[in-house]
């Protein structure tokens, strides 16, 4: 075999050789040789390879050592296709790497030929013999191949009712059937026997099922994100910071205060907590009361009376808000004082004038905000007599009782009970208070009020720490100051004081009313003795008041029905008015000298301008319905021009001026308009020399 | 504590008031004299609303400070009140 196989590898390597190098060496004669190589190929094998034995070694040959030609090489011949590839790698996805397939097939397709015998039985055969119409049996049609592609398709479509499916492909065949033998030789359009199968399922109907579940709750939270938000956090962190470090340093000492601290929280969380809604809900209640009160608000700030361009001095009172306090109804308003500090806030004092019905008392803080309810209310056992807010420190509040007590209270408490009350031991009064009024300070910083009463003293009251320090001012007595002496039977009567009044500009002097109807011009360092005494009124003097402008004039009003105006340095009235009731206080105006206010028991109030009419009233009007109520006290606001009437029902009704009653005196052409109060006692002044000019003519 | 209570009382008692609503500042409805879905709406609705016009004053004067909000519309008028941890909504029909 290897013999044979060399010889056969040789005479490849020959037959290489000679084809490989065409145009050698070898000449045309080779070419032949060659060929008749090839015919007699096995045969004279041997004979022609020793014959060329060692001839040609062409150029590129190989260079083989002996003992490499000897070599046996093994050649095998094997089935496999040699041009099969054999590293053929598919990717596996188990592994997720490529694996070399190990199986390749080595089938090698050399050569194809479809043939188109049918047999003669089969369902193709019979087929074309039916289209033929010939009765062959052996009816060499056509395509061999179409019947593998049908095959192929049948099992393809898919085939559910197989019923349908044949029917339909029946009907095609039927068809095509009977059309081929019409056309013969006309063209065969369905030449494949083409038969499209489908069927038509059943298709379930669709339902949707949904099921709507509420949204779940959502807030949407959202930060408007500006600088003062990041300060503000900046600013948290580090107090927190801090905290921290302090509670590193006391741990140990708070720990009992820490669970006492977390049960008051606890507490506090409990509780709703609805009482840091406060301020939030006075606020809705005022705007509440003023949206329904809308109308008043809007009169209160613009209402100008247009009629009193028509009325040639007269002036009206617009009447605004009513204060009614339910509870309040049997008591009559005793004392109104405005607030120096929030001009909208006036107290009220309740009680009872007549000495045998004294149910209590009480004292209530109104605001013009809101008139609905009042903002403070205090409950007093007796009933308040009088009440005087300090003008500088506006949340004390001095308050004298009808059984001759006086109290102090602090608004910024919210206690009912008054700071500072005084007792028998303290000096109080025996007999009902009937005014109290505030007072600078003394010389210690403490406060200082004076308060009057019907046991003929005139006290003044110093708080002192905890304490009230009554100090007697004067007495008051019929005949004159009396002196205390160590023997002498007191026998004369005690004068006793209804109302007093402190001088403005002149912080010493004051003017006492009394119910005889004298008015004690007084002095506070000179106490044994009155300074002046007017014969002022037949009944008890119920006002007495200084001018706020004019340094010397007063008014006093009683129940004798007469409002009297008085210069002091002269002992008759300046100007005398009968308003044909009685008289129950009467009031300076504020914004003018020559304006004053006077309130009757007949439901009137009487306005006067003395500038402008100085023997009548240029307002008269009643203001409160209810024909058994009588007016008790009056007030004007400092600033708006708003008076405050408060009656014997508890109600307090609120005016407002017309601007006929606020008329300031006219500039002549070319002079500045003088300043308030200046000009104020200049008017006054004109007035009082108008008076006496015709008294110094008559004399 | 009363004094709220008493106030709230005399709120909705007061003519023309058709409820009142009080609320912590994240929308935590505290007392209501409404049923309760609409004041879950108003909560709901008007705390944002404060929030923002909080926020717009701050930015426009930094010392200012939101007092109350009204809302007058044709119907009736909301009347808000707000705090810092508080607000309190009253619905006001005032008379023509």
């Amino acid at each position: 075999m290897p013999v044979y196989n060399n010889k056969a590898a040789a005479h490849g390597r020959k037959a290489s050789n000679v084809h490989k190098v065409p145009g050698a060496k070898l000449p045309k004669a080779p070419i032949k040789k060659k060929d008749e190589e090839e015919a007699v190929d096995v045969p004279d094998g041997l004979d022609e390879w020793s014959h060329l034995k060692a001839t040609v070694k062409p150029s590129n040959q190989l260079e083989l050592s002996e003992a490499e030609l000897k070599e046996e090489i093994t050649r095998i011949l094997t089935a496999n296709n040699p041009h099969a590839p054999q590293n053929i790698v598919r990717y596996s996805f188990k592994e997720r790497s490529y694996k070399p397939t190990s199986v390749v097939d080595h089938l090698a397709v050399h050569f194809v030929l479809e043939g188109s015998l049918l047999h003669k039985d089969s369902d193709e055969a019979r087929r074309l013999r039916i289209r033929d119409g010939l009765p062959k049996e052996d009816a060499p049609m056509e395509n061999e191949a179409e019947s593998d592609e049908n095959h192929i398709e049948t099992p393809a479509t898919p085939v559910e009712d197989g019923g349908e499916g044949e029917e339909a492909g029946e009907e095609d065949r039927p068809d095509s059937v009977a059309s081929k033998p019409d056309k013969k030789e006309a063209k065969c359009t369905n030449q494949f026997n083409f038969s499209e199968r489908a069927s038509q399922t059943h298709n379930n109907p669709s339902r949707d099922r949904s099921c709507q579940t509420e949204p779940p709750p959502r807030i949407t939270f959202s930060v408007a994100a500006n600088q003062w938000e990041i300060y503000d956090a900046y600013m948290e962190e580090l107090q927190k910071q801090e905290k921290n470090k302090e509670k590193k340093k006391t741990t140990l000492l708070k720990k009992n205060n820490k669970t006492s601290k977390k049960k008051m929280t606890l507490m506090e969380t409990q509780s709703d907590n609805i009482a840091k809604v406060g301020k939030v809900s006075k606020i809705i209640e005022r705007m509440i009361n003023q949206n329904t009160m809308d109308d008043i608000a809007q009169d209160f700030k613009y209402y100008e009376d247009p009629s009193d361009e028509y009325r040639d001095q007269e002036g009206t009172l617009l009447p605004l808000w009513t204060f009614q306090y339910g509870i309040a109804r049997n008591l009559s308003v005793t004392a109104l004082c405005w607030n120096n500090k929030y001009q909208d806030l006036f107290a009220v004092g309740l009680g009872s004038y007549n000495f045998s019905k004294q149910e209590g008392g009480m004292f209530l803080l109104y605001s013009l905000k809101n008139s609905a309810f009042p903002e403070c209310i205090y409950y007093t056992t007796l009933g308040v007599q009088c009440l005087d807010i300090h003008p500088q420190h506006s949340y004390l509040v001095a308050v004298g009782f009808y059984d001759g007590c006086v109290a102090v209270y602090n608004l910024k408490e919210k206690e009912p009970h008054p700071v500072y009350k005084s007792t028998a031991k303290t000096g109080k009064h025996t007999d009902p208070v009937w005014q109290v009024r505030w007072q600078n300070d003394d010389m210690d910083n403490h406060h200082i009020f004076y308060s009057v009463s019907s046991d003929g003293r005139v006290v003044s009251w110093t708080l002192v720490k905890n304490e009230l320090i009554s100090t007697d001012v004067i007495r008051l007595s019929v005949n004159g100051a009396v002196t205390d002496g160590p023997n002498s039977a007191q026998l004369s009567s005690i004068s006793h004081g209804t109302s007093f009044d402190f001088h403005k500009q002149i912080d010493n002097l004051f003017l006492v009313g009394t119910e005889e109807g004298k008015i004690h011009k007084c002095s506070k360092t000179y106490s044994s003795q009155f300074l002046e005494t007017y014969d002022a009124h037949s009944m008890p003097v119920d006002a007495v008041k200084w001018n706020h402008f004019h340094p010397k004039i007063f008014i006093s009003c009683s129940s004798d029905w007469t409002v009297k105006i008085w210069d002091h340095t002269i002992s008759t009235p300046m100007f005398t008015f009968d308003l044909n009731a009685a008289v129950g206080d009467v009031s300076w105006s504020p914004y003018s000298s020559t304006v004053f206010a006077a309130v009757t028991t007949d439901r009137k109030v009487h306005v006067f301008d003395l500038s402008i009419n100085k023997h009548e009233a240029i307002c008269q009007q009643t203001v409160v319905a209810r024909k058994k109520t009588r007016l008790t006290h009056i007030e004007f606001n400092p600033i708006s021009p708003i008076i405050i009437v408060g009656d014997d029902q508890g109600n307090v009704t609120s005016l407002k001026i017309s601007p006929n009653l606020r008329k300031k005196p006219k500039s002549k052409k070319g002079h500045e308009l003088p300043k308030g109060s200046e000009a104020e006692v200049a008017k006054m002044d004109k007035l009082l020399s108008l008076l006496r000019e015709p008294e110094l003519s008559t004399i | 504590m009363a004094d709220v209570e008493e106030i709230l009382k005399r709120i909705q008692s007061h003519r023309g008031v058709e409820g009142a609503i009080i609320a912590t500042s994240e929308g935590i409805i505290m007392r209501s004299t409404l049923e309760e879905q609409i004041t879950v709406q108003y909560v709901a609705l008007i705390q944002p609303l404060l929030m923002k016009t909080k926020k717009t004053l701050q930015d426009m004067d930094s010392e200012d400070e939101l007092t109350h909000l009204r809302l007058r519309t044709e119907k009736n008028e909301l009347i808000i009140a707000a705090d810092k941890d508080y607000f309190m909504v009253g619905i006001h029909k005032p008379s023509p």
